[in-house]
């Protein structure tokens, strides 16, 4: 364990850390085919909640993790790369419909119009509604600071 | 007195409006009248009944402007823009307020010989921000008292002065300041400020805030920033 | 009386009548009716394309920034009840927010849908970015939506000095004080000795941009109260008004999602 927190603290100097991660945006963007499909998607954010879920018994971590100002840069730090990796799965599998000659997946359904009621409002509902149980939920966990 | 002032910005600001309402509403009128048919029941009697101002196309009559000395659109734009630049400018002056609630800038700091040589002294610190050391200028080698501000060069935080370690220490990121002022640890890039310090007509020191002395660019060297004693 | 016939009794009543014009959306025309007659829904068009109901191509931030701009007008004007903007009273008054206001989390609603709301803004431009919803025509709307971006960060801003503890101060001096910075307007800006008039320096401490923003040489009372109205008035008016834009646009070039 010892060795292992050794190395990801060094991993983690923002000298070594930044540079890693630009390489691997820039390699990932390079062959987008591999990297931007299910597979690695369910395994990257599996590795990353294994490394959280680990890390939280470390004291140290789980103090400045838990912290409630810094509890959403943590979820920036899931949301962000999730987001990336989402929308670039969708650019992948436009690139192969369109390789083939296809027509793109928007375009596919641009031609279908559904009605606003209920198709959008009710998704926007459910939204709304899923939304202020979390927004509630977490206010009732974390204080401000103050 | 403020009444006229107020009566000067609103004039200011109407008066263009007026004149742009008036200048447009003439315009207006003149150019409804010479498309209305004024001219055209006197259809017969052209030669003088069809206004100079306007030459009809044939039957669709379709307005040349005439070409007139000033041109009044321009004066109308000309006057809208000004009162806007007028409002806006009002607006902004409105933002800087002219009576301030905070303690004056000068205060006085009680007699010369209170304070001790190589003391810092904190009595000013909380409620002035300031603080009072006799020592021997750092520039000069004479002694007497010098007004150090107690606002971190850094980022603006208060330092703490540690008497046992006989420095400055800013509890945000660290700066170190030794007595006389001058950093020599931490993120600071340069010295604290001096105030400008002087007797008042009582004998007690004066300690004037709204001047400030910086080592970095020489005005230590000011006798405003230095009390002998 | 089974819920049926009470519901059927009530949907015939005048009052139901006068208030919803077209009743229980149960037909295809009334679905249409009722998007068009009902001044909040009728910010939605009629119908949507079919990619513009998909979070893989919405994500939906932008109507989650929405709602929880929403929400924070809601709580913010609630904990308005409770909070006094002056050094005397602010820090109390948040501490009251917790200890002793009923349902003590309003204050934490607001903080944190506040942090939810930036996040779900960057991630809304992040999606508008990705899918290539800002070319042409489009171009003003992204403008106009850089513009509110700013003005969520500075709504953050001036909220987080309002509970007056070291936190919110420091933070404030520090964001503040590089308002001396700026060229020309601010006290210790490049250019800042040339708008002098010969001997007396128009742009002083007391005179320059950080002034303006502070009403003080420090961050006091002034500030307090300055950052107050701001944050509760100002800049929401702004954003409402760049908002009201913002989705009028969606709907000028061709809907959401829809293509080029």
């Amino acid at each position: 364990m010892e060795s292992i927190e050794h190395l990801i603290n060094y991993l983690a100097d923002p000298k070594i850390l930044i540079v890693l991660a630009a390489f691997l945006l820039f390699v990932s963007l390079r062959y987008p085919q591999k990297f931007y499909t299910n597979i690695t998607g369910i395994g990257v954010f599996a590795a990353m909640g294994l490394f959280l879920v680990l890390s939280i018994f470390n004291p140290e971590f789980q103090k400045v993790v838990t912290k409630p100002d810094n509890v959403p840069i943590v979820g920036m730090l899931f949301l962000v790369p999730f987001f990336t990796w989402f929308s670039l799965r969708e650019a992948v599998r436009n690139d192969k419909r369109k390789a083939e000659g296809q027509q793109l997946i928007e375009q596919d359904e641009t031609a279908d119009k559904v009605l606003s009621w209920p198709d959008l409002v009710y998704t926007e509902l459910i939204c709304m509604v899923v939304l202020t149980v979390v927004l509630i939920g977490w206010s009732l966990l974390l204080k401000a600071p103050i | 007195m403020e009444v006229l002032h107020a009566i000067g910005i609103a004039a200011s600001i109407l008066l263009p409006v007026v004149i742009l309402i008036l200048v447009i509403s003439i315009t207006a009128v003149k150019r409804g009248e010479a498309s209305m048919g004024h001219g055209a029941s006197h259809a017969t009697a052209t030669a003088h009944a069809a206004p100079a101002a306007t030459a009809k196309a044939a039957a669709g009559g379709k307005l040349i402007p005439r070409r007139s000395m000033i041109s009044w659109m321009t004066v109308a734009w000309a006057a809208f823009s000004a009162s806007m630049l007028a409002a806006a400018t009002a607006t902004g002056r409105f933002m800087f307020p002219n009576v301030l609630f905070e303690p004056p800038p000068t205060f006085k700091a009680g007699n010369p010989d209170e304070l001790q040589q190589g003391i810092v002294d904190e009595r000013f610190k909380q409620r002035f921000g300031v603080w009072l050391v006799k020592d021997n200028d750092v520039v000069t080698g004479v002694l007497g008292i010098y007004a150090l501000s107690t606002v971190c060069t850094h980022l603006g935080c208060t330092p703490n002065w540690l008497d046992g370690e006989q420095k400055f220490k800013c509890p945000c990121h660290g700066s170190g300041y030794y007595k006389n002022g001058i950093n020599f640890e931490g993120p600071t890039p340069r010295p604290l400020e001096r105030y400008a310090i002087s007797l008042a007509d009582d004998g007690q020191i004066l300690v004037d805030k709204s001047k400030k002395f910086q080592y970095e660019k020489g005005e230590w060297a000011s006798p405003q920033s230095f009390l002998k004693v | 009386m089974s819920p049926d016939a009470i519901g059927q009794y009530i949907q015939e009543t005048q009052i139901y009548r006068s208030v919803f014009r077209v009743g229980v959306p149960d037909s295809d025309r009334k679905r249409m009716l009722v998007m068009l007659g009902s001044v909040f829904l009728h910010l939605h068009p009629v119908k949507v394309r079919k990619s513009g109901i998909r979070m893989r191509y919405t994500w939906c931030m932008g109507g989650i920034t929405f709602f929880l701009f929403l929400v924070l007008t809601f709580t913010g004007l609630l904990l308005m009840f409770y909070y006094r903007p002056t050094l005397e009273y602010a820090y109390v008054d948040i501490i009251d927010l917790r200890q002793q206001v009923p349902l003590g989390i309003m204050r934490e609603i607001h903080r944190w849908g506040a942090h939810a709301m930036v996040i779900a803004v960057w991630l809304h431009m992040y999606r508008v970015f990705m899918t290539g919803s800002y070319k042409p025509p489009r171009e003003f709307n992204w403008n106009v939506g850089v513009i509110l971006l700013v003005l969520t960060l500075l709504l953050s801003f001036t909220g987080y000095l309002l509970p007056w503890d070291q936190l919110a101060m420091w933070a404030i001096t520090v964001g503040s004080n590089m308002a001396r910075a700026t060229p020309f307007l601010g006290n210790e800006g490049p250019g800042s000795a040339l708008l002098a008039l010969g001997d007396i320096r128009l742009v002083t401490n007391a005179s320059d941009a950080r002034f303006g923003l502070l009403g003080g040489r420090f961050v006091g009372e002034s500030a307090l109260l300055r950052f107050y109205v701001l944050h509760c008035v100002g800049l929401p008016l702004i954003a409402g008004f760049l908002m009201a834009i913002h989705f009028w646009r969606i709907r000028r070039d061709g809907g959401i999602s829809g293509p080029l």
